[in-house]
């Protein structure tokens, strides 16, 4: 239902008349401008975080998908369509777009959300609710960014225990999709990877 | 400032609320008294509500904040780097989604299903027992804004009596009362110790009261003592305290 952008290809989207799902969005989320400093308890001023544009390798789920399951995976995903379920992308990012709408607990490095989330939200680096985004869940993770504007209603946990957590979330991240290739947190910020998102059948 | 709940209201109770507030009297914090500009004068404020607010949970470790009002990353941030955990819970927001969602149903329901409508205060009831659902005594501050200026009426007395459940025994609540109708819709947030930043986030309109002093009172009377303070700029502040 989704997949990775082939590398090297030009988008579906850029055919004229080639009308297809997998077209990356329009969207471009614009810089965090409005978002105030960094939330880290550890560093009290650190820098803002990098607008959260979907990488050209990221799996993208448009408008109009919806996927009712649980989906893993190692490859960053970009979601704008509709999922229910759950969402563990042990070391790589998730960027729900504003056309998203995810009924499901997110574990991920790093989380970006313009979109609906009903959900308890995980990020091991950071978590970041932009403006227009509808969040009901728990946040847990050591730097947590809010953008004005940005609906949320839940709890918010950082520092240690967090951070302690989102560790052994990262530890277990293999066991979670062992068919996946292993590849160092390192490498995923800037290779592209060719292992796809898994969805599983909810039970 | 106005301190009410004295000795005879309060009894022994007291005692050590009275000794935990510091200061006898607290001037009154013009508006302008952290500002440069005529924009920032309205903007900003000194408040003295929040001074006190913060010294009495100050001693508090690992202490649980609820905010009522709409997320801040500058509330948030102040709060966690002081070691709370934050809860928030845009209540109002919640508030106007539930009576729509309830209203639209009402309209749009068959006419082979039509019951008597609901009553505000039934809207109201059904509200609360899926929100504002906290364990008791697991906050040990709240603030609550402008919220009640702007809750609807049957809602009142309903969240007072909630919030002082929530509120852990010592815990304070701090809440914003206009003495006359604003001008514009407001978010506010905390910038440091004694400074709250007033921002415009939209038309008037949302405003729907001007409590008195004594209705103040009334609504938290179940808490052990009340203090507020009022500013030149027609915004009062109420600390509460269980």
């Amino acid at each position: 239902m989704w997949r990775k952008q082939p590398e090297g290809k030009p988008s579906p989207s850029a055919t004229p008349g080639a009308p297809s799902v997998f077209a990356p969005p329009s969207y471009t989320p614009p810089a965090e401008k409005s978002a105030g400093a960094l939330l880290s308890a550890s560093k009290p001023a650190p820098a803002a975080p990098p607008a959260p544009v979907p990488s050209p390798e990221a799996a993208i789920l448009t408008q109009g998908i919806r996927i009712r399951g649980e989906l893993t995976g190692k490859a960053d995903l970009f979601i704008d369509g509709d999922v229910e379920g759950s969402v563990r992308l042990g070391d790589s990012r998730l960027t729900v777009g504003p056309s998203g709408h995810v009924k499901a607990d997110i574990e991920a490095r790093e989380i970006y959300i313009r979109g609906n989330v009903q959900g308890n939200l995980r990020g091991r680096e950071r978590i970041t609710l932009g403006n227009s985004c509808h969040v009901k869940g728990d946040l847990e993770s050591p730097r947590i960014a809010i953008e004005d504007g940005a609906q949320f209603k839940g709890r918010v946990e950082m520092g240690p225990a967090a951070d302690a957590r989102e560790h052994q979330i990262k530890r277990t991240a293999p066991a979670i999709t062992p068919s996946v290739t292993p590849s160092s947190p390192s490498s995923t910020n800037s290779a592209p990877t060719s292992v796809p998102i898994e969805a599983h059948a909810k039970k | 400032m106005n301190w009410t709940g004295g000795k005879s209201r309060l009894g022994a109770v007291a005692a050590p609320v009275a000794s935990k507030i510091r200061g006898t009297a607290h001037a009154v914090a013009p508006p302008t008294s952290v500002t440069k500009s005529n924009q920032k004068s309205e903007s900003f404020r000194l408040s003295n509500g929040l001074k006190d607010f913060l010294w009495l949970i100050s001693d508090v470790e690992n202490g649980r904040l609820l905010d009522l009002g709409q997320v801040s990353q500058a509330t948030l941030n102040f709060f966690i780097e002081r070691g709370f955990r934050v809860t928030t819970d845009d209540m109002l927001r919640s508030w106007k989604e539930f009576r729509s969602t309830v209203e639209e149903k009402q309209r749009n329901a068959p006419p082979s299903d039509f019951n008597e409508p609901l009553s505000p205060e039934e809207i109201a009831q059904h509200f609360l027992e899926n929100s504002l659902r906290y364990a008791d005594d697991q906050f040990n501050a709240v603030l609550v804004w402008d919220i009640f200026d702007r809750l609807d009426a049957e809602l009142l007395s309903r969240v007072a009596s909630r919030l002082y459940d929530i509120v852990h025994p010592g815990g304070a609540v701090l809440a914003l009362f206009h003495s006359k109708t604003p001008e514009r819709t407001y978010r506010y947030r905390i910038v440091d110790n004694q400074t709250i930043e007033i921002v415009p986030i939209g038309p008037a309109g949302t405003h729907l009261r001007i409590f008195q002093n004594r209705e103040i009172l009334n609504l938290f009377s179940r808490f052990r003592s009340a203090k507020t303070f009022v500013g030149r700029d027609q915004l009062r502040e109420g600390l509460f305290i269980k």
